[in-house]
């Protein structure tokens, strides 16, 4: 495998961590009853 | 050659993400079961709860909730905005105060990945019987624990006020997938 398409699958797993990690902290966040 | 080392950093960056997701959620539970083996601490707590206060005892000059059962002794901070969350437990500013009767209604978050990390991560520790004690501008408000139970988070009517001196706690539950909300209703049983 080439670098340049292990680049772009890690970069497609750095974003999807982020989002993981942006979701997750989401999800806890709103606690007040409404 | 560059791009190699780019690759490396990306790969270390993903495992650190990724790392911190799943280990975060542990280490509340962790400092925890080590805390509950802590007696000493323990006693401090329950003591400062339900023991009489001497005339010359220091008084906190901050509001404070103190639970020994969830080996807890944390600030309680107002304002008006939700935003005051993230310092750690909020005083709801619709609801009444300790010194005022009614319902008393104090809020914080489970478990975030920013700040604070799990205020009331240990709220299910708390059970029926349960003693809590609020400091509210000098006096202690004791508290005893009537009831836990679950409610879905469109049941406004658990800040609703009260007749008798009541505190209500709440947070988010379950731990992973918070749909719902975990209360703990307490009724006053003196002030000091």
């Amino acid at each position: 495998m080439s670098e340049k398409t292990k680049f772009v699958i890690l970069l497609g797993l750095l974003i999807a961590s982020l989002a993981l990690l942006w979701f997750a902290n989401n999800a806890a966040n709103n606690v007040v009853l409404h | 050659m560059k791009l190699a080392r780019v690759n490396t950093f990306l790969l270390v960056a993903i495992l650190l993400i990724n790392g911190y997701i799943v280990i975060l959620p542990v280490i509340p539970k962790v400092t925890f079961r080590l805390q509950e083996h802590n007696t000493q601490h323990i006693k401090q707590l329950e003591q400062s709860v339900s023991s009489p206060i001497a005339a010359n005892t220091a008084r906190p000059t901050e509001n404070r909730l103190v639970a020994p059962s969830m080996v807890f002794d944390q600030q309680i901070f107002e304002g008006s905005s939700m935003a005051t969350l993230r310092k750690g437990l909020w005083h709801r500013p619709s609801t009444s105060t300790p010194d005022k009767g009614s319902n008393t209604v104090i809020v914080g978050h489970r478990l975030t990945y920013s700040n604070p990390r799990g205020t009331l991560y240990s709220l299910d520790k708390v059970h029926t019987g349960d003693d809590i004690a609020v400091w509210w501008k000098g006096k202690r408000y004791h508290y005893t624990v009537t009831e836990t139970k679950v409610v879905t988070p469109d049941q406004t009517s658990v800040e609703a006020p009260t007749e008798k001196p009541q505190l209500t706690i709440y947070t988010c539950t379950p731990l992973w997938l918070p749909k719902d909300r975990l209360v703990v209703i307490a009724s006053l049983k003196d002030i000091q």
